[in-house]
């Protein structure tokens, strides 16, 4: 940290706010029209109906859900991050977790459009939600995907709010650093923030039961998400590991893609290199490393508790697994998530940009096999033979899928050019303040 | 003071010699052990004693290899608030051989426990796993396995905090002596130690987290051949991070004082270590409420037996509520306040009542699939069955407890008065003072 000070922190971080520049404009068209794909996708679903999709009878849940399930797991890195390892007091949070917060709100955004994308007749969301009606018309709260929509919601809520909580000293920065118009709209998303002792120590104090309030979120959301399927008796959802296993999936694969956009912005952004260290992204890659042992762990005794349950139908599946006509998707998982992250072992892997960048998009590939996979062989090969059906992706799915990558880049790019994608306040915390009397160059 | 002399003060505060009276206590208690399970082995109800040394030998390992996890975990992350504790959690490690030898006895009385060794009662689609020859092996190589992973880390942890006892305070016993044969300068040896035990700590957390999962299902959960539960393993391995915690939140409030660690076991430490006893009993509360909710909604048939035996039997349905009380609700509501995780004697009390509600949870996995087996062969055998005997405690399990806690601090003690209290080499062991 050697030269990194008060000032130089406020400059690159500021910086990197400036209007955008040609690049910013090129990848923003690139993603708009990823985006504009998928809302025309959309809308041809909507007027055609689910057609499109390769939703079938008996695979009635199919990219849709793979894709919401993958977008939530997306969105548990960044409140592991800012929450959990704020309680544990692990450093090398500092520099990366206003970017993964980010990830996280519009992960969780993306992943929210997924059920209404799925339900068919999207006019009718608000079924969802329980609301008083004349008919005495409730939703069935016995059903898990009740409570996901519960779930998913307050963790969207609680993530937001922490977010901006987080905010407020770094958007007070901006705001001092502005004028006019713009100067005024920091104020006002700064809530007035002016630094004093006072204000610091009531933000602290609220940051920190924050932190202790979204922690269990962390929890669970995706143990919700888990029970989707573990509630069922279908073979190879229902088995009581789904939870932490879901959980350790998550955080996975919600590391890889803090790796997939931190790596990028390290590189576009002067001085942010200095500032997000190598040792932060080998943290984060020992995370995946740890994530990654515990997903290979949950895997292999799923296969032993198949065959030691002695059930036939859950032997069946997992014999379908790996050797049915869907085994390509089980074995590019097994290489994406048991595999790829090994070379991570080696430390000089571990810090070579290049290899962690490709590392850490396989493990996101491999994260979104591991739910298709669940989600769509255990519906192809239930109980019945007569019932047995297999799956295809079609135009629409794909086109879909592509904007929500669009959507979910869409968000983050504007972050970056609007607010400070790095903690200004806390990042200062590390160093030694300047003294006044000191002479500094 | 330079560092060396801080060292040198905190190693002649914490030389200790295992005092005759206490070793003699222990030594008691290990022998009403041996008296009680010989006695019940012999006797008319031999399940009793083999149940009772089953339920204790799963308890006191876990506890063992658990306590270890932590000083491996320390060595992984850079986490400096667990140096004070590292030494003692491998002192705690000193167990685990012994918990080999108890289950190699246990091989013996393995009949008592297992249906499946009756090959007119085994599942047949489980015979491929659940056969005695098969069991012995894998126990027995996995295990063996581990204890030369765990001892080699042990060992290269040891190898320079004994060389520089021994250039601080001339510190010399015959186990502690064996360990520095070829000792080199004192910073290549910390170095060098460092390095090996950097590749070391991730082999023996992998290993112990597989050994966890294998006794777990090979000597718990197969006890009840039908029920099965992916979960199984980890529960098992979360039961015994938290077993570890507690007894280092238990030596800390003690060794503080004793050892006159003033600085290096400060008020903030074993605050740290109260709130991860909390943060393992939330754990643990998911784990099983993550079982029970799972297994309730499907009402698969194989599952359920399992749950309705210890939830909703009059048996032993009392029980799972109380284990809930005493693992979730008294570290949850007691831990919750920074008082209640400042003060040790609070702290400890509810430390003491976790390892107590985790031995019950032992008892409670293995006793009641136990009773049900041998009502199934009554039955089978023609005899009229009303029901369960249900928690019916008796001198056999007071007794083995007793023999097998004994040896367990026996070890514990034997193994810490022979080597540095507190790992003297490691440059991130600093007072609070220094921070």
């Amino acid at each position: 940290m050697s030269n990194v000070t008060y000032a130089s922190i406020n400059d690159d971080i500021l910086h990197s706010m400036r209007p955008p520049g040609k690049t910013w404009f090129a990848s923003m068209a690139i993603i708009l029209t990823m985006l504009g794909m998928g809302i025309f996708a959309f809308g041809y679903q909507i007027r055609h109906g689910m057609e499109g999709s390769g939703i079938n009878n008996p695979i009635g849940w199919g990219v849709y859900i793979t894709n919401f399930v993958f977008w939530v797991g997306i969105g548990h890195a960044g409140t592991l991050i800012s929450a959990v390892l704020f309680l544990v007091r692990a450093p090398f949070r500092t520099s990366i977790y206003r970017a993964s917060e980010a990830m996280t709100v519009f992960a969780v955004m993306t992943a929210a459009l997924f059920p209404l994308i799925h339900i068919g007749r999207v006019w009718n969301f608000y079924w969802l939600i329980p609301y008083p009606n004349q008919r005495l018309l409730w939703v069935n709260f016995k059903s898990p995907l009740l409570w996901d929509v519960f779930a998913v919601n307050t963790y969207m809520s609680v993530s937001i709010l922490f977010f901006l909580v987080g905010l407020v000293p770094d958007f007070a920065v901006v705001r001092d650093e502005s004028k006019g118009l713009k100067r005024l709209f920091y104020g006002i998303a700064a809530l007035g923030f002016r630094g004093t002792n006072h204000e610091w120590k009531h933000y602290m104090r609220a940051y920190l039961l924050f932190a202790a309030i979204a922690t269990p979120l962390v929890f669970s959301v995706h143990s919700i998400v888990s029970w989707d399927f573990a509630m069922s008796s279908i073979p190879g959802w229902h088995t009581t590991i789904f939870p932490p296993y879901f959980v350790a999936g998550a955080i996975f694969s919600g590391c890889a893609m803090v790796l997939t956009l931190l790596l990028p912005l390290r590189a576009i952004f002067p001085g942010f290199k200095d500032i997000i260290k190598m040792k932060d992204m080998e943290a984060m890659a020992k995370m995946i490393m740890f994530t990654g042992v515990i997903v290979t762990y949950a895997y292999s005794i799923e296969f032993f508790i198949a065959y030691y349950s002695g059930a036939k139908y859950e032997k069946a599946l997992f014999w379908f697994r790996p050797f049915g006509e869907l085994k390509f998707f089980f074995f590019l998982m097994v290489f994406c998530n048991c595999v790829s992250p090994l070379p991570l072992w080696i430390k000089k892997i571990r810090t070579n940009v290049p290899a962690l960048f490709l590392i850490s998009i396989l493990v996101n590939i491999g994260m979104w096999m591991e739910r298709f996979n669940i989600v769509v062989t255990s519906l192809a090969h239930d109980f019945d033979p007569y019932a047995w059906g297999s799956y295809t992706f079609e135009w629409v799915e794909i086109w879909i899928t592509i904007g929500s990558f669009g959507w979910f880049s869409m968000w983050f790019f504007i972050f970056v050019k609007i607010m400070p994608s790095l903690a200004v306040a806390e990042l200062k915390e590390a160093l030694v303040p300047p003294m006044r009397s000191a002479h500094h160059e | 003071m330079t560092r060396h002399e801080e060292m040198k003060v905190i190693l002649e505060n914490s030389t200790f010699k295992l005092s005759g009276g206490l070793r003699g206590v222990l030594v008691l208690f290990v022998a009403v052990g041996i008296v009680g399970f010989v006695v019940g082995a012999l006797g008319s109800q031999p399940h009793l004693a083999w149940e009772a040394l089953l339920v204790n030998t799963v308890f006191f390992g876990g506890i063992g290899f658990g306590a270890l996890t932590f000083s491996v975990i320390w060595q992984i992350t850079d986490a400096n608030w667990g140096r004070p504790y590292k030494r003692f959690a491998e002192a705690l490690a000193a167990f685990t051989p012994v918990a080999f030898g108890l289950y190699l006895v246990l091989f013996f009385g393995a009949h008592h426990f297992f249906q499946w060794m009756d090959h007119d009662k085994v599942i047949h689609s489980k015979a491929g796993w659940l056969n005695f020859p098969f069991f012995i092996e894998r126990n027995i190589g996995l295990f063996v396995l581990v204890l030369i992973l765990s001892w080699i880390y042990i060992k290269n942890s040891l190898r320079p905090d004994i060389g520089l006892a021994k250039k601080l305070a001339n510190f010399s016993n015959g186990f502690a002596d064996r360990l520095v044969s070829n000792y080199g300068t004192q910073e290549e040896e910390e170095i060098l130690a460092n390095k090996k035990n950097i590749r070391m700590a991730p082999l023996v957390a992998i290993g112990w987290a597989c050994l966890s999962s294998l006794i777990a299902f090979d000597w718990v959960m197969s006890i009840d051949q039908e029920w099965y539960s992916t979960m199984f393993g980890v529960q098992y391995l979360v039961a015994s991070l938290i077993g570890g915690m507690a007894c280092l939140n238990l030596i800390s409030g003690v060794v503080w004082k004793k050892f006159k660690l003033n600085g290096y076991i400060s008020v903030t430490r074993h605050h740290d270590t109260s709130k991860f006893i909390f943060a393992l009993c939330l754990l643990w509360t998911y784990m099983i409420f993550s079982q029970v909710l799972v297994i309730w909604y499907g009402n698969i048939p194989e599952e359920t037996p399992y749950l309705i035996l210890r939830m909703q039997s009059h048996e032993w349905g009392w029980m799972f509520w109380l284990l809930l009380v005493m693992l979730f609700l008294i570290p949850f509501f007691g831990l919750m306040s920074r008082t209640a995780c400042n003060t040790p004697w609070f702290s400890r009390l509810i430390s003491i009542d976790i390892l107590v509600g985790l031995w019950l949870e032992k008892y409670f996995l293995v006793v009641p699939s136990i009773q049900e087996n041998m009502a199934d062969a009554a039955a089978a055998a023609g005899a009229e069955v009303h029901g369960l005997p249900g928690f019916q405690y008796n001198l056999f399990d007071f007794s083995i407890t007793l023999g097998v806690l004994g040896a367990f601090v026996l070890c514990f003690l034997w193994f810490l008065s022979r080597v540095p209290a507190l790992p003297i080499s490691d440059k991130r062991l600093f007072s609070e003072g220094h921070h």
